[in-house]
């Protein structure tokens, strides 16, 4: 079986970090198995912002299969967590043994940066367009707004009524696939429900990179609030995963990340510039926040 | 290379109270590791392994601290003095809703509502709720929305119980529970049943809370809210209704036992033409109706149910009773709570009924939300009353509705009753009269949270707080 790459492993693992082995075993605690090894965190190199605090900190982690820790060890550990108690325990993927000398992973992003990068790099892997562009006005999807006002809402209620509204994106450049319009419509939640309050909320003068998917039999025939949305005349996406609107400034990012998958996949035609429509607006607000330091 | 220093939190000081009773056990549920969390932990439940109490449950709307595919669930295995999180439940990150039950030989059993998805309903099963391994989908349906779990064990089966709103049901007649006789075998089949035998009108549909309660020998209770109108200013006009079925849900005509004696339907009546405002706001939590309901261990004929409605404009909980399977109901409330939510009903080994509740008091920015659990050993002639925790409202800002949860749970085993609710996190001692104890780093002194380095200071949030009350 092929030996998986560190790109491989880091893909696989949500904690990723430089350790030391400090005993091959975990002393007895609950939820603490008897397999896992006891590995201090000197450096994270990726992981969630809930996690940066570890650094420094003891863990336990357990080895996957025919995989063996010596104490002492020092490694890359390509982990995931699987309990949070009075400490964490992990679950290796695998670890990479350091040479000795070796001082740390000299590591170009924030931990937390690195982590949504990859997350990032999932959205736009399954995105069917991919727009720099700016929301040109928010409005009722074309049934509801044919409604009658001050109604009460359309059986059947639910406290969990995404409250679907339609953002009309003016179109700068396309990144990924083709809209063939210099508008795309961006269905999204409004609500503030649990259900819903991460999905991107999008508002007039907006700008930011937009990461679409087509919208399925959910957002086609909402639950509930909305009646049978009819066909609008621009195309309809959806942007419903917190990644998936990013500050227009990452454009340039986007578009790195983008040229990186296609040579993974070992594209033999050369990556083409992101192809424009307008001209890039200086003014409006920014869509998202740039999240430099983590959340 | 010099070696990195480990450096240990700083202790918290660890002042507690002294408890004002010794029989009530409060403790924050957020475990040490994750004491930089500042999420809105809301709407928690719970489940007590009755075949062992120290093996407890319990869910709320914590996402996973991972980001993965899967939502967390809370676990204790020493009767609630410790608390652990992992991700098991087979949710993109966190669950739409989410409520569970303990049947026999301690497997679990959950009803979400599935991210992603709308209304996608996901019945869930797990042998082994301790592990790490992702819980099992046993069940799955489009359109329906608040599961609400209620499971018991019976014999080497377990009768499963699913109260839901089922929006996909037609006639408007959308209050349904599914249940399984035997939930523990490898492909448990579910039957679903409509509750609702009159007119919703220009509801056109129920409410959300439809709310089963199980008793040994086969007596199963429901309540759910009859919505007879909603407004254009989301008013809803209601009857809280009470089925019965008197062979687990096994009967010909399931949940048909108990008819009202004015229409001669089956579902007693026991409040009509209630009202309330359909997403309206108590001390930043959404309303939307309010349903518990509970029969006493001792005595299947004996049943409790609290329900919320405007008194006055004032959002309104009331608890009655009935001593004679659903026939007839107390004339006047046992208990009658102005301004509060979330009501949740247990009955012990010895027959005395608990009544958890959140209430607001207090205006503006000195609102407080006030977590009280009322016990009653005389049927609801006296009660005891403690309060649990008594924290700011207006803090922290809301991320999300609802805010501390549409439901809270509590459970009575053998003579304890063990419950959940979720509040502001303050490490203050003066919000907890009956003492807490904190598993997240915390000094009592200052009030003041900490993260994982002991140093760094945490923004307060809502947390979920496990209590146990030794009966």
């Amino acid at each position: 079986m092929a030996v998986p790459t560190e790109e491989q492993l880091a893909d696989r693992a949500r904690f990723v970090f430089r350790g030391t082995v400090e005993s091959a075993r975990a002393p007895h605690a609950r939820d603490v198995p008897s397999t896992a090894a006891t590995v201090r965190v000197d450096e994270v190199v990726q992981g969630p912002a809930k996690l940066m605090m570890f650094a420094g900190r003891e863990v336990f982690v357990i080895p996957c299969p025919r995989e063996r820790f010596r104490a002492g060890e020092r490694a890359i550990f390509y982990t995931n967590a699987l309990v949070f108690g009075d400490t964490l325990t992990l679950e290796s993927v695998g670890h990479r043994p350091l040479a000795a000398g070796t001082i740390g992973v000299r590591s170009t992003s924030h931990p937390a940066s690195a982590l949504r990068t990859r997350d990032v790099q999932k959205r736009l892997a399954t995105a069917d367009l991919v727009v720099v562009g700016r929301v040109a006005a928010v409005r009722l999807p074309p049934a509801s707004r044919r409604a009658p006002a001050r109604t009460k809402p359309a059986p059947p209620v639910s406290e969990h009524d995404p409250e679907w509204r339609d953002a009309v994106i003016d179109v700068e450049r396309v990144a990924k696939g083709s809209s063939g319009r210099k508008q795309v419509i961006v269905r999204f939640p409004a609500s503030h429900d649990v259900r819903w309050f991460r999905a991107p909320k999008l508002s007039a003068g907006d700008e930011g990179v937009f990461i679409l998917h087509r919208t399925g039999a959910l957002e086609a025939a909402p639950a509930s609030g909305a009646r049978a949305v009819s066909a609008p005349s621009a195309p309809v996406f959806t942007a419903l995963h917190p990644q998936d609107v990013q500050p227009a400034d990452m454009q340039d990012d986007i578009a790195a990340l983008l040229q990186r998958a296609r040579s993974t996949r070992g594209t033999t035609a050369p990556a083409r510039p992101a192809r424009s429509t307008r001209s890039v607006k200086t003014t409006g607000r920014k869509a998202g926040r740039r999240r430099r330091s983590p959340r | 290379m010099a070696r990195t220093r480990v450096r240990r939190p700083r202790r918290s000081r660890r002042r507690r109270a002294r408890p004002a009773s010794a029989n009530i056990a409060l403790v924050n549920m957020i475990p040490r590791s994750l004491s930089g969390e500042t999420e809105q932990d809301s709407e928690p439940s719970i489940a007590v392994d009755s075949d062992n109490p120290q093996r407890i449950m319990a869910t709320a709307f914590t996402p996973d601290p991972m980001g993965t595919g899967y939502a967390p669930v809370y676990a204790s295995s020493d009767g609630g003095q410790t608390w652990a999180l992992r991700s098991t439940v087979p949710s993109q990150n966190i669950t739409g809703d989410i409520t569970i039950g303990f049947g026999g030989g301690g497997r679990l059993y959950g009803g979400i509502l599935k991210v992603p998805g709308g209304l996608l309903l996901n019945l869930l099963r797990t042998t082994n709720p301790f592990a790490t391994a992702p819980m099992t989908v046993i069940g799955s349906r489009s359109n329906v929305d608040q599961p609400f779990v209620r499971a018991h064990k019976s014999g080497t089966r377990d009768r499963v119980y699913v109260g839901n709103n089922d929006l996909g049901a037609t006639g408007g007649r959308t209050a349904t529970i599914d249940l399984s006789l035997s939930g523990a075998s490898s492909s448990p089949r579910f039957k679903k049943v409509r509750l609702e035998r009159r007119s919703t009108g220009s509801a056109g549909q129920n409410g959300p809370q439809v709310r089963p309660a199980v008793h040994p020998d086969g007596t199963v209770y429901a309540a759910f809210y009859g919505w007879r109108a909603f407004s254009s200013t989301k008013r809803v006009t209601s009857d809280v209704v009470v089925v019965r079925d008197d062979k687990g849900g096994d009967s010909a005509k399931p949940f048909t036992a108990l008819t009202d004696p004015a229409d001669h339907l089956p579902g007693r009546l026991i409040a009509k033409n209630i009202a309330f405002v359909w997403d309206a706001r108590l001390g930043n939590n959404r309303l939307g109706g309010d349903l518990s309901i509970a029969v006493d261990p001792t005595d299947s004929d004996i049943v409790y149910v609290a329900w919320a409605a405007l008194d006055a404009n004032v959002y309104t909980l009331h608890l009655r009773r009935s001593t004679d399977r659903g026939a007839t109901w107390s004339a006047n409330d046992l208990r009658t709570k102005a301004s509060a939510t979330n009501p949740a009903l247990a009955v012990n080994s010895r027959g005395a009924v608990a009544f958890l509740y959140q209430r607001v008091t207090g205006s503006g920015a000195s609102q407080r939300w006030v977590t009280t659990v009322e016990q009653s050993a005389d049927g609801g002639r006296t009660w005891q009353s403690n309060v649990l925790a008594n924290v700011p409202a207006a803090s922290p800002a809301p991320q999300f509705q609802p805010y501390i949860g549409d439901y809270i749970g509590m459970t009575g085993v053998g003579t304890d009753f063990f419950g959940i609710f979720s509040a502001n996190n303050s490490p203050d001692l003066a919000n907890f009269p009956n003492g807490v104890v904190y598993q997240r780093n915390h000094d009592f002194w200052t009030r003041r949270l900490f993260d994982v380095d002991g140093t760094t200071e945490v923004a307060v949030s809502i947390d979920p707080f496990f209590f146990r009350v030794r009966g």
